[in-house]
């Protein structure tokens, strides 16, 4: 059965360093379907607790090498990314017209997005420019727990190809919510909605490059600003994001079921 | 005494032959081109359009109404019609140095088509090479190296994240950079727990995260070099893609040209520029494809495109001849446009535009030489771009100051034309005399005539020009008589009888004018009443000055008699000329003398009114008495001369002649007549010399004496030598035919007096002196007198000083 999805808001975990392409996305999508926007600058509790250790050495890849991570200095290099993001944050939320709400936490990402976001939200990921911030232990943590939330989860690649073009909804059958969220996405930015459906395979290693192939073949020439699929268990929304350098919009398949489900724990 | 008689009235006005001229209206005449009565300046012409050596330009002077260039410009044409057509030049972009445009040579008529060319291989190229780099070929090659190079790093984090995993070790972000941390269960290890450890697990977790970090630290200084790897891969690719796409397209091109080395050697810089540049052509701002264009060349294809200079159509053959009027520095040598970009002024080789010096290249360039020389740097870039035999396009801002922003230096383009000048003769000589560079690069020179000879041939000749001018001026044919007057006019113009004008433009005016007046009356064929209804209206608009002169004589404001004799006084005849329209006027010249000491006083002169020509003819004066009377007795004379009523300067010296016969008068004590004028110079023997304006002369006498009434005495003493210039108005004419009125040709001064006075000049007789009461015996008595007056006086003046007398 086809269901409708309503969205209310959008939430930001904002990283120590957030692409501006990332903030600018929220807005559009904020502004597109009328969303509250909230952001969420986490102060980590456990770096504190590192820096406290008499070894804890910190590394600047941009030249400034290895240097002891001392809680006074931690403390005001959180202050100042704080006051970064929350400038970043204002000029986004200036002119949108809806609620925005930014909002400094101690604690981990993981834990606070577990936590604050539910059915409704659209939880915002940005993948990592480079490979070191994705084996960090917040990132893996923090897709980890979005993904386990009822919210959906926008996926951000570290560039974007482009800020116009066609809604593309990659579903699984007719009745997939992917096709509804991407015609209202579509009808919201007065674009044209291109639907891929049944397209199969999942799962890593020569079964994740056949999606791709799939993927890629399905698309062609298309120019698409942003892709809608529903949630599988394997990492092919961040693949698919990487190949195309679009956003994806990942929705949870059944909502009733976990909203169930999450209510019942 | 035998009377001088008065010139006959053919000897005043020479009409046309028209009995010889054999066509009825000038429709029938083959119309003339080219030039006439132009020996000369046309050899030197011809002589100048043979040579090919460097410095044998042309100057051509001559009177302006001459219509020297639309001549000249005729003969140019034939000429080069002959001569091959030049090659055509185009500006490109230097891909090496973007401020020195390079200038390409084309054989004529395929600059265009090398434009065409050029702009079809881009827009070609602007939607294959997109197309290209979309294809999933592409796309694939493209995803595989960044996944090759994503792997890379992922696989090296990867093993450096399972490593710590093992150890128990977490990567954790800082806000600045990275750090390891002991952890449990994926998260940091708390302090105070970590300081609960034994120390031997304390210090195995330490060793453990420095020997990672130094492997992370290994890791991410690999990033870089790998970084490049990758990059220098989809470069590579990105060429490889590009020149697949671009060499076709290239090579299509080039065919068309194979016959251009340099043309081939551009179409190749533009292939290397492309694939270097591909990104322009792509998608805009890619970073992975390359930098986007230089702003300053504007949209990042202009580069490839091709400015054409000077073309050829190839289906018109022949060398230019091309005539600047306006001949700035910029339109001689060209010049480079500027345009605003985000407030600074920018350019680039699209902007060079070509001059008169491009245009003609390999023909001729026409140029009015006082035009050059009142634009700034024109005429030194005219002479020092003929010195070095190459076009060089200047930035005449630069020169001033007026901008300080980043110009070009095109290719000069080497030179081979004709310059030929045009000006005045006046202007001429005196460039000539300052400017020796003159000599080195005008080494030809065309010096127009005034008239030619009035010869039957020379009426025909010139009837035929007539004719070319009426067709050529769209105007009405002209009848045998018509062409009759407009040839007498063409005397009168020349100010000689035997000659006729060669100044067209005066001539096409009155052709203009007549045409008008037969449209007038609705004729279709100008008739000599339109001609001569032309040159009246031309004298009436022009003669109000005229008329409020004679106005002023008539009613006696300014004194002139026209009956009547006086001691002294005699009518001189003068020339004005304002806006074009010549008149003449009498004025009246008085004399009065007294002994003194031998010094005849221009008036004129000492009011600083009188210009030097006029006191040199004052001069000879003195001259002319010394050497005539009495040569025993020191010259005791003081004479003033003055012309009356005269509040302007007076030039020249056609009134010497009436100064000396009211000095003679006024020493003779005998009386002029009145109701004649006098207009003639003289030279220290007494021998009367010819004058200019004649005809006006003698024209603004009779017009006072018609005026008040002709009583047949009344005339004009004119030299001899100005006989052959009359060509008198024609009631002038009528009127002495019917001896009311006369005109008396002079050629000494005893004639003249005679004529003047009534009484012989006389001639020194065997004992050396002059007749009894003759002009000439009074004048030398009168002088013996005050001779005799002066030396008693000296003697007076010795016994009234005592002192003196031992």
């Amino acid at each position: 059965m086809t269901q409708t999805v309503e969205f209310r808001r959008i939430v930001l975990g904002l990283p120590y360093r957030m692409p501006p392409h990332a903030m600018q996305l929220a807005a559009e999508l904020a502004r597109l379907l009328r969303l509250d926007v909230h952001g969420l600058f986490v102060e980590e509790e456990s770096l504190r607790g590192l820096a406290a250790l008499p070894f804890a050495r910190e590394f600047h890849p941009l030249g400034g090498g290895w240097r002891p991570l001392e809680v006074e200095r931690l403390s005001h290099d959180l202050e100042i990314a704080r006051r970064k993001a929350e400038k970043a944050f204002a000029e986004t939320a200036k002119n949108l017209g809806t609620a925005c709400k930014f909002e400094v936490v101690r604690g981990s990402m993981a834990e606070t997005l577990a936590s604050i976001s539910g059915m409704g939200d659209i939880v915002l990921i940005t993948e990592p420019e480079t490979e070191a911030e994705r084996i960090t232990a917040q990132f893996r943590s923090a897709v980890e727990a979005a993904m386990r939330s009822l919210a959906a989860v926008l996926l951000v690649p570290p560039r974007i190809a482009r800020h116009s073009g066609v809604i593309v909804a990659i579903a699984r059958g007719g009745g997939d919510p992917s096709i509804e969220v991407a015609k209202a996405l579509a009808r919201a930015a007065n674009t044209d909605l291109v639907v891929v459906e049944g397209l199969a395979g999942t799962g890593e290693g020569a079964e994740r490059a056949s999606t791709t192939r799939q993927v890629a073949s399905a698309l062609g020439k298309v120019h698409e600003r942003l892709i809608v699929m529903t949630r599988s268990e394997d990492s092919a929304p961040s693949f698919i994001a990487s190949l195309r350098r679009v956003p994806v919009l990942i929705l949870e398949p059944e909502r009733e079921d976990r909203e169930g489900e999450r209510g019942a724990n | 005494m035998t009377p001088l008689r008065p010139l006959t009235a053919d000897q005043l006005y020479r009409p046309a032959d028209i009995a010889k001229l054999s066509f009825k209206s000038t429709a029938e005449l083959q119309p003339l081109d080219g030039m006439i009565g132009q020996k000369r300046a046309e050899d030197a012409i011809k002589f100048a359009i043979g040579i090919e050596k460097p410095g044998f330009n042309l100057f051509v002077i001559g009177p302006p109404d001459a219509r020297m260039q639309e001549a000249v410009k005729a003969v140019l044409e034939s000429a080069a019609r002959a001569r091959p057509t030049p090659s055509d030049w185009v500006y490109v972009n230097n891909f090496d140095n973007k401020d020195k445009p390079v200038a390409i040579e084309l054989p004529a008529g395929r600059a265009r088509k090398f434009a065409d060319a050029m702009h079809e291989l881009i827009d070609d190229l602007r939607a294959a090479l997109p197309a290209m780099f979309q294809s999933e070929d592409y796309q694939t090659r493209r995803g595989a190296i960044d996944e090759t190079f994503q792997r890379k790093q992922g696989e090296a984090f990867s093993a450096l994240r399972e490593k710590a995993a093992a150890q128990s070790i977490i990567i954790v972000r800082t806000p600045f950079g990275f750090a390891l941390a002991p952890a449990e269960n994926d998260q940091v290890v708390p302090p105070e727990q970590f300081h609960a450890w034994p120390e031997e697990k304390r210090k195995q977790m330490q060793d453990a995260i420095q020997a990672l970090e130094r492997e992370l630290e290994h890791i991410v200084r690999q990033i870089p070099q790998w970084e490049r790897e990758r990059r220098d891969e989809i470069r590579k690719l990105n060429r490889e893609t590009a020149k697949f796409a671009v060499d076709q397209q290239i090579e299509e091109t080039k065919a068309e040209f194979s016959d251009l080395p340099k043309v081939i050697e551009h179409i190749e810089k533009v292939r290397a520029d492309i694939i270097e540049n591909v990104a322009a052509f792509v998608v805009k701002g890619d970073e992975e494809l390359g930098e986007p264009s230089d702003e300053k060349q504007g949209n990042p294809f202009d580069r490839y495109e091709v400015n054409v200079l000077v073309e050829w159509d190839g289906r018109t053959s022949g060398a230019p001849v091309v005539e600047e009027l306006h001949p700035t520095l910029g339109n001689l040598i060209g010049h480079i446009d500027y345009v605003s970009l985000r407030g600074v002024l920018v350019t680039n080789f699209r902007l060079i535009k070509a001059g008169a010096m491009h245009r003609a290249n390999g023909g001729y360039l026409l140029l009015d030489a006082r035009s050059v020389l009142s634009e700034p740097f024109s005429w030194t870039a005219l002479k020092r771009t003929i010195r070095q035999g190459e076009i060089k396009i200047e930035d005449v801002s630069r020169f001033l100051g007026l901008t300080s922003t980043v110009s070009l230096e095109p290719d000069t383009i080497p030179l081979k034309v004709k310059v030929v000048l045009f000006c005045d003769r006046l202007l001429y000589f005196l460039l000539a005399a300052f400017d020796p560079e003159v000599s080195q690069h005008f080494k030809v020179l065309a010096d127009f005539e005034n008239d030619l000879e009035r010869t039957p041939t020379n009426e025909e000749l010139l009837a035929r020009f007539i004719a070319s001018i009426a067709k050529r001026e769209g105007l009405r044919p002209f009848d045998r008589e018509a062409v009759g007057l407009v040839l007498e006019h063409a005397a009168r113009l020349a100010d000689h009888s035997s000659k006729l004008t060669l100044l067209a433009e005066k001539l096409r005016d009155v052709l203009t004018e007549a045409d008008f007046w037969a449209a007038d009356v609705k004729r279709s064929v100008v008739s000599r009443a339109d001609v001569q209804r032309a040159l009246d209206a031309r004298v009436e608009r022009a003669s109000r000055i005229r008329d409020r002169v004679q106005e002023t004589i008539l009613q006696e404001v300014a004194l002139i008699d026209t009956t009547g004799s006086k001691v002294g006084q005699i009518n001189g005849l003068s020339v004005s000329e304002l806006g074009g329209f010549a008149f003449g006027r009498p004025t009246r010249i008085t004399c009065q003398v007294r002994p003194g000491a031998g010094r005849v006083v221009d008036i004129e002169r000492e009011v600083e009114l009188g210009g030097p020509i006029h006191s040199k003819g004052v001069l000879i004066l003195s001259g002319f008495l010394a050497g005539r009377y009495a040569l025993d007795v020191p010259m005791s004379l003081y004479a003033s001369l003055v012309f009356e009523q005269s509040y302007s300067g007076v030039e020249g010296d056609s009134a010497s002649s009436a100064e000396l016969y009211a000095l003679m008068s006024a020493l003779a004590e005998v009386p002029l007549r009145q109701d004649l004028a006098v207009t003639g110079s003289v030279n220290q023997h007494g021998e009367v010399q010819a004058i200019g304006g004649v005809n006006e002369k003698i024209e603004g006498f009779f017009d006072i004496c018609k005026a008040r009434g002709l009583t047949g005495s009344q005339g004009v003493l004119i030299p001899t030598a100005n006989v052959q210039h009359l060509m008198l108005r024609r009631d002038v004419v009528d009127a002495c035919a019917e001896g009311k009125f006369a005109i008396y040709p002079i050629s000494t001064i005893n004639e003249g007096i005679a004529l003047l006075t009534g009484l012989e000049a006389g001639t020194r007789g065997a004992d050396g002196a002059y007749p009894e009461g003759s002009i000439n015996r009074r004048i030398e008595d009168r002088l013996r007198a005050f001779a005799n007056i002066r030396r008693n006086f000296g003697r007076a003046s010795e016994q009234a000083l005592p002192g003196e007398q031992t």
